[in-house]
């Protein structure tokens, strides 16, 4: 479904992200993973459009999408969300979601100002579409609030929403679980364990929770330094002497084996 | 129903009191307060949309009305055009230089883009100043027509007095209130939103940035080009001073005071910050100073303006109240 060969990207001299190709199967949950620093979020960026890679090509559903921007490749069915709590603070919860449908509503701007009929029926298939995506990730008891206003993991909540409602087909996520408490984060789980399963949406997601990470995914990616490291099943990957040495050092991984 | 009733009943009233409005303040010196109110109200809510909306700071929009005064002036005196014809092609004219220019500066950012904005508007100010051949100069553009009498069909509109332009004005704004309106709300003043709220998520979710904020600004550049054909018909003559920097400035003081996010704020602050400054004449010299300080206490205690700010409490009560039930 996603497929990268060897793209590479450096800032200065620093090599942050080195020649990583790897493959997104539909359907799957597909986590990368990494020590901090390893380039993890650089290789989103890279995909989604918001870096463009300095070699190496980006394919997505067979179509080379190298070099195109974000809201672009976002438009092909590519959408991710943000490590950092990225929201629209100023508008409410339902309004915020009704934004992230733009992808699906169509009008143009002479729909809009001479009012046409199928324009405002979209406008109110987006808020009625927005509520039912709301309570798809409970967060509708929330939904005439102010989004700065809400509950820091609602906040979070809200990001995976407003990237379904833009209609994916792979939804890349940023370490999701950051700043969770155990009771968000089993709900995350089986949130992204819903999209997989009522949506049909493949998910690739980066996270540091190893707990998530090998309880919902189908396969693991390990990125350190900028390259890859292993690739495959959760179970191979932590006994991964290569792997148990990027993360916890030389002396552990001899202890390990 | 009954909220459809209130609103239609609630726009009755306004449309009679702004029709009778004249029969009480009939002295030429009130209807040309009025008569600017309009204009400023429509600069306003021109430039809200840039920057209330869409969240670009734009210091340079005296430069599309200067524009639109000029080319409209032109276009009557040198083609002989009628006003009607040359309102819509100054319209279009500052339109498509706000294109090429938002083309330009649009990818910048904050305090960048706001300062770029503003040379511009130095920009202009100097070409109408030296440009002697076109602009005539410092003099100015005089003898500048009237717009011409108006037949529908029963009856004949002639725009003689400061009353007819008052009239015409009340059309001009209530059709650009009606354009945002139906805009701000649609599909593409949602994204307008969420570029002002977040533009890497609203990219992220398939907005086209740069599309949405040129849709903006070219938007709101002609609604100004159209205000500035409307004030030389109105005035009768143009010089550059009238579309300096101050203009630009003072326009942003009228979108902060009424509040930039709605789109009766402007229309307040515009009406407000032309009638209060004729108050303030007996204030001599401190009248500048009072704005200031009035200007630096709307910032800090009421950054949504007035309109905005009320609006708030009005909303927030509202969710009290949903809230306890």
């Amino acid at each position: 479904m996603l497929l990268t060969e060897d793209i590479s990207i450096s800032f200065g001299g620093l090599k942050a992200v080195e020649k990583v190709s790897l493959e997104v199967r539909e359907g799957e949950i597909l986590s990368l993973i990494g020590p901090n620093g390893a380039g993890k979020t650089t290789f989103f960026n890279l995909v989604s459009g918001f870096l463009k890679p300095s070699c190496g090509t980006v394919r997505f559903m067979g179509t080379d999408i190298t070099g195109m921007s974000p809201h672009e490749i976002a438009k092909k069915g590519l959408v991710r969300t943000f490590q950092k709590t990225n929201i629209f603070a100023g508008v409410s919860v339902a309004e915020s979601v009704k934004i992230g449908f733009h992808l699906r509503r169509k009008a143009g701007l002479l729909d809009i100002l001479t009012h046409r009929r199928q324009s405002r029926q979209e406008d109110l298939k987006a808020l009625e579409r927005a509520e039912e995506l709301l309570s798809f990730t409970s967060l509708a008891p929330w939904k005439g609030h102010l989004v700065k206003n809400i509950p820091y993991g609602k906040q979070r909540l809200l990001g995976i929403t407003l990237a379904l409602a833009a209609d994916p087909k792979l939804l890349l996520l940023d370490e999701p679980a950051t700043g969770l408490n155990t009771v968000e984060t089993q709900e995350l789980m089986e949130l992204i364990l819903k999209i997989r399963t009522e949506k049909k949406i493949t998910v690739f997601l980066i996270e540091h929770n190893m707990n998530l990470v090998a309880s919902i995914s189908d396969r693991l990616v390990v990125l350190c330094n900028g390259e890859k490291l292993a690739e495959g099943l959760p179970r191979e990957v932590s006994r991964d002497p290569q792997v148990i040495e990027a993360y916890l050092g030389r002396g552990y991984s001899r202890a390990a084996s | 129903m009954m909220r459809r009733l209130i609103q239609a009943l609630l726009f009755l009233l306004v449309a009679a009191g702004l029709y009778v409005l004249p029969r009480f303040f009939s002295m030429d010196y009130y209807l040309h307060i009025f008569v600017m109110s309009e204009i400023y109200a429509v600069l306003a809510l021109s430039l809200a949309l840039i920057v209330g909306f869409t969240g670009q700071v734009s210091m340079g929009h005296a430069a599309f009305y200067g524009m639109g005064a000029y080319a409209s002036a032109l276009l009557s005196i040198r083609l002989g055009c009628s006003f009607w014809v040359a309102f819509w092609l100054s319209g279009l004219f500052a339109g498509c230089v706000s294109y090429v220019i938002g083309r330009l500066v649009l990818r910048l950012r904050g305090h960048v883009l706001a300062i770029t904005t503003a040379f511009f508007c130095v920009l202009v100010t100097v070409v109408m100043n030296n440009w002697i051949a076109v602009t005539n100069g410092p003099m100015g553009i005089t003898g500048i027509p009237r717009p011409s009498p108006l037949n529908l069909g029963l009856v004949r509109l002639v725009f003689e007095s400061r009353v007819h332009y008052y009239y015409l004005g009340l059309f001009f704004v209530a059709g650009v209130l009606f354009i945002l309106h139906r805009l701000v709300r649609s599909r593409l003043g949602d994204a307008m939103i969420a570029i002002r709220e977040n533009e890497e998520l609203a990219t992220s979710l398939g907005i086209d940035a740069m599309k949405i904020k040129l849709l903006a600004f070219t938007l709101g550049g002609a609604i100004a080009g159209l205000a500035g054909s409307f004030y030389a018909h109105y005035i009768l003559f143009i010089s550059p001073v009238t579309f300096s920097m101050n203009e630009s400035i003072n326009m942003l003081v009228m979108i902060i005071f009424g509040g930039m996010s709605t789109l009766f704020g402007p229309i307040l602050g515009a009406v407000a910050l032309t009638v209060l400054p004729e108050f303030l004449r007996m204030a001599g010299e401190m009248r500048l100073v009072i704005y200031g300080v009035a200007l630096i206490c709307f910032i800090i205690w009421l950054p949504e303006g007035l309109w905005g700010s009320l609006r708030n409490v009005l909303l927030s009560m509202n969710e009290a109240k949903r809230m306890e039930e």
